[in-house]
């Protein structure tokens, strides 16, 4: 059995505001395996952005706070790590790329200083030495004429070059794992194709573990081996991306794969979840989901479904449990 | 035809009638944005937004515009509705010339056409109630008061699938998707003919993207409504067309039925957005035509082909001379020098 790079259990994060305390993520268990590349779906407010951030330990703090949970990394607790000790994990063995690649950049300073920044930080090098390997990077993520480029700042830049910027920074050190939140998400479908391209590539040369926090179910499908789908701050299906999107298990599942129009297929309308997320200061009771759900029955409404296998998949729904009302119950593959 | 136009109770309009069956034509649209520099600021060069655009749409009909950022798709929408005006060329709306009407002609017939903006935090009044915006239209135009304005605008809220009693509360209370829902309302309350879908989803989740969708297919049949599309998510756009029109550097690159555009795109830039669009399938990746670069500033657009910049079958006419949109058969049009060679 491989063990983990990176094993998330029951981690809760939670936010104080002025109405009381909101828990973004509420019990979130994963593990991160050597090479592999994990898909985190969702929609916008499902955690999955603070996810990350915990991992990062980059939640603010106030009005943030890690209330529960560990994250191992190699047998590690992060969270018990000094913010100190933090600094030299990240962008050293765990790196991030972000969204907007114009907020992540500094735009005060050159691109290329910006990558040098990390060799001089975590491998100390001298300045010659820095500037050459972020112009090395930058060569790396098939940016043309490196040189000239690295003594350019972001507003220079185009977004799809800005976001190859990130990721020659991201990857300056040879993280162990790199976490890619909506890596692609700001830019159009062209350079979307070139960026995730390169990831592959990249990935396939130096063997990263990577986190892929997308709500695009399209580039899930793309890069991923295995995907957790989350919902209201809680992961409610993991599985294998070919089990995922050929049998859905969770009804929320199913009712996102129904809402994509598919550019290879024609319908008259699309399947909707009908209503809306709730809102994460005034959760339903139960099963966050049944209020949007057509498969519900009186049992979804009082008590939180457990996590349960089915076949290689771990939903977290009474359908594939003993206590569903026994007609309806769907049978579980070996 | 009969497929396409589906149960809508619009007159077959492929039929070789003249032009009085087109709703809304443009002609060879422009619309430039002045730079202007120095003291006494001179224009020193434009923002080729929209350069020569011609298009039509016919009663019924969705039309998809697609294209990437900073294209002119959302210029071009502007445009028609003359929200901005435009540098050159004709917009026929219902065989009347709108760039020539006066403003007060021209806010008469803007109870024909309306739009629905992307962002739907931005474009209402935080201060104003849901029924008030609603009713808005109403009063501008005078059409209705006190009772009837009520009556309408409770009928408008179930249209959209909203309840009776969200009139009085304000937009702050509602969702993203609840929202779009009350826009949607606000442009249909004077039974425009044309509307413009400015990104009108592209804010939204996508379980919530998929009710205004469907909302939006509702509302054609039931109002027959005629609507072009903006968007930059092809697979939207496919789901609620009728055609589509591909946008390039403020140019039409291609035009064509959805199905034609999808099973045989003509235009490299076409194939290229196509083959660019992640599929929600494991494993199933068509092909890998995947364009280098970026798109080139639309104020010193490419000389030729805008397009050969980045295309990977340019040839050296393509660097030249800038190709026409032509029809290559079935009302598709085609804006490529490779196609005509081909003899298509």
């Amino acid at each position: 059995m491989r063990e983990p790079v990176l094993e998330v259990k029951g981690l809760e994060t939670v936010f104080k505001t002025e109405e009381g305390s909101v828990p973004a993520v509420n019990g979130l268990d994963f593990s991160l395996y050597e090479g592999e590349t994990l898909g985190i779906v969702g929609e916008s407010g499902c955690g999955k952005s603070v996810a990350a951030l915990s991992i990062m330990g980059l939640i603010p703090s106030p009005p943030g706070r890690v209330a529960a949970g560990q994250i191992m990394y190699r047998g590690e607790d992060l969270l018990g790590f000094s913010e100190e000790r933090m600094r030299r994990i990240r962008g050293n063995q765990i790196s991030m790329i972000f969204q907007e690649p114009m907020t992540a950049l500094n735009p005060v300073y050159t691109v290329g200083n910006q990558i040098e920044e990390t060799f001089r930080q975590h491998r100390n090098m001298s300045k010659q030495e820095a500037f050459q390997k972020s112009v090395q990077m930058l060569e790396l993520v098939g940016i043309p004429l490196p040189e000239q480029r690295a003594g350019e700042y972001p507003h220079q830049l185009s977004g799809g070059m800005r976001q190859r910027v990130m990721i020659a920074m991201a990857l300056a050190c040879r993280p162990d794992v790199l976490i890619a939140d909506e890596p692609t998400t700001a830019l159009d479908v062209t350079i979307q194709a070139q960026i995730l391209n390169l990831m592959k590539d990249l990935k396939k040369q130096f063997g990263t573990t990577i986190m892929l926090i997308t709500h695009d179910l399209g580039v899930v499908a793309e890069t991923a081996a295995n995907v957790i789908v989350m919902y209201a701050g809680e992961a409610v299906e993991y599985a294998g991306v070919e089990d995922l999107f050929n049998a859905p298990r969770h009804p929320y599942t199913e009712g996102l794969l129904g809402s994509i129009p598919k550019i290879d297929e024609s319908c008259e309308m699309l399947t909707t979840i009908e209503g809306v997320v709730p809102s994460l200061m005034d959760m339903p009771e139960g099963c966050r989901f049944h209020p949007r759900c057509h498969y519900k029955k009186e049992l979804c409404t009082q008590k939180a479904p457990p996590l349960v296998e089915s076949g290689a998949s771990r939903v977290k729904c009474f359908k594939y449990t003993d206590q569903w009302p026994h007609r309806n119950r769907r049978t579980i593959s070996p | 035809m009969l497929q396409i136009y589906g149960s809508m109770a619009t007159p077959e309009p492929e039929n070789d009638k003249p032009m009085t069956d087109k709703i809304l034509e443009v002609i060879d649209l422009k619309k430039y944005f002045p730079i202007k520099q120095g003291v006494f600021s001179r224009t020193v060069n434009n923002v080729k937004a929209v350069d020569g655009v011609d298009f039509s749409i016919i009663p019924g009909e969705t039309l998809g515009l697609v294209g990437e950022s900073g294209c002119g798709k959302t210029t071009l929408g502007r445009t028609i509705l003359r929200l901005q005006e435009p540098t050159a060329g004709k917009i026929i709306f219902e065989n009347q010339d709108i760039c020539k009407l006066n403003n007060a002609d021209m806010r008469i017939l803007r109870r024909e056409m309306q739009i629905i903006f992307q962002d739907p935090y931005g474009s209402l009044n935080p201060r104003m109630t849901v029924g008030d915006i609603i009713g808005e239209p109403f009063d501008i135009h005078g059409l209705a008061a006190g009772e009837k304005r009520q009556v309408n605008v409770h009928e408008l809220l179930e249209v959209v699938g909203l309840k009776a009693d969200h009139i009085t509360r304000y937009p702050h209370e509602f969702s993203g998707g609840q929202r779009q829902r009350i826009v949607i309302a606000r442009g249909l309350a004077l039974r425009p003919k044309l509307i413009i879908c400015d990104e009108s989803v592209s804010a939204l989740d996508v379980s919530i993207q998929a009710q205004i969708l469907n909302l939006l297919k509702t509302l054609q049949k039931q109002f027959n409504l005629t609507y072009l599309f903006i968007a930059h998510d092809l697979s939207v756009v496919k789901h609620i067309s009728d055609r589509i029109a591909v946008m390039y550097l403020g140019k039409l690159v291609e035009i064509a039925r959805k199905d034609e555009l999808y099973n045989s795109p003509c235009h490299p830039y076409t194939k290229a957005l196509l083959s660019a669009i992640p599929i929600p399938r494991p494993g199933a990746r068509k092909s890998d035509f995947l364009l280098e670069g970026d798109v080139p500033s639309p104020v010193d657009p490419p000389h030729g082909c805008r397009f050969h910049t980045r295309c990977p079958v340019m040839e050296d006419l393509c660097r030249q001379t800038a190709p026409e949109l032509v029809d290559i058969g079935d009302r598709h049009f085609c804006a490529c020098h490779k196609q005509k060679a081909a003899g298509h």
